[in-house]
């Protein structure tokens, strides 16, 4: 097959995906209860997106004291609980993750 | 295609009023590009990957910089690049890569209340550009009490600089050819940005509740295929929310 095809039908299934219910469907088109539901989306989605990633390392779970993501994840956290700035979130985890990768 | 009675002015003619008239659009601009910046660090060595990755999987050097335009959407590209290198039957090309892109369709809902007032056009541009980092911060800020008409500048600023810098990065990978040291650990900058995002979205105990349990979801989804791993947790997170919300 065409990978010219290939990517276009991938590309044009993301914009319509992305689209779906703001361009396509637009304002009024959402139930309440699902409007109740979606609500949870950021409180949901955003771990599910970074704790893998922090606890997996190389596709296997790295769930130990010589994993040094689990220390600089914890720092951004402290961090970011405390400032809500993304910046020092993520200078903070990266440098803890410098500093222990450094000295061990 | 008819837009909700609408159809008094041309497209064009509303947004170039909408522009003119939008006293708060610098303020969003200006916040939309400070915010932009933490993300560059985790974006630009991510787009170099994609570049190199799809040049290895054997993709024109023409394809494979229109084919972050195309899809711009770099887990999805990283996977449709190996899926390719490999040799893998098409449809199952494009399958995965839907699968992995569908959790924009919670996002599509999600941005309906902070956005859903645009005129249409402005709706597909914004959705064109509503990859992860756009959505994310745009959520955040419409729930920082920022909800007003102009918040569709503030994710296009981002959604903008993040397309142009996705572009030149993947362009360099595809040209150079050669791998950032993963030993930098810049891969781990962007779950660091989502650590951060996590704290703003804990609005009360049923949002809590929800986080918990798409967290603990995820960790143990991760040997599913395809990304399923993330949309299961966020499906179980969603549920939990509500239902913890119910017994309020």
């Amino acid at each position: 097959m065409n990978p010219w095809f290939i990517i276009s039908v991938i590309g044009i299934g993301t914009v319509l995906m992305r689209g779906s219910f703001l361009a396509i469907l637009g304002p009024g088109s959402i139930p309440p209860a699902l409007e109740r539901a979606l609500r949870f989306v950021p409180a949901a989605v955003f771990p599910a997106i970074a704790l893998p990633a922090v606890l997996v390392v190389d596709g296997s779970y790295a769930i130990g004291f010589d994993n040094y993501r689990i220390y600089a994840a914890v720092v951004a956290g402290v961090v970011g609980y405390r400032t809500k700035n993304l910046s020092f979130t993520m200078v903070a985890g990266l440098a803890t993750l410098w500093v222990l990768e450094g000295l061990f | 295609m008819v837009s909700g009675g609408r159809r008094d002015q041309p497209a064009t003619d509303r947004i170039v009023t909408e522009v003119a008239s939008s006293p708060n659009r610098r303020d969003e601009i200006r916040s939309g590009l400070m915010d932009t910046l933490p993300l560059l660090l985790a974006v630009i060595p991510f787009g170099f990957v994609v570049g190199v990755a799809a040049v290895s999987a054997g993709l024109s050097t023409t394809l494979s910089i229109a084919a972050s335009g195309i899809i711009f959407a770099g887990a999805a590209q990283l996977a449709t690049m190996s899926l390719v290198g490999t040799g893998a039957a098409w449809p199952t090309i494009i399958g995965t890569a839907l699968v992995i892109n569908a959790r924009h369709v919670m996002y599509s809902g999600t941005l309906v209340r902070p956005l859903g007032h645009l005129p249409r056009a402005w709706r597909w541009l914004v959705s064109y550009l509503m990859i992860d980092q756009v959505f994310a911060l745009t959520v955040t800020r419409s729930r920082n009490g920022n909800d007003h008409p102009d918040l569709h500048w503030y994710s296009i600023s981002i959604g903008l600089t993040l397309w142009i810098v996705w572009m030149i990065t993947t362009s360099v990978g595809v040209i150079v050819g050669a791998s950032v040291p993963s030993s930098w650990g810049l891969g781990f900058a962007a779950p660091l940005i989502f650590i951060g995002l996590i704290f703003p979205a804990l609005i009360d105990r049923a949002s809590v509740a929800a986080a918990v349990a798409a967290g603990i979801t995820a960790i143990l989804a991760v040997p599913l295929p395809f990304n399923l791993g993330l949309l299961l947790a966020a499906l179980v997170g969603i549920t939990t929310g509500v239902a913890v919300d119910r017994t309020r």
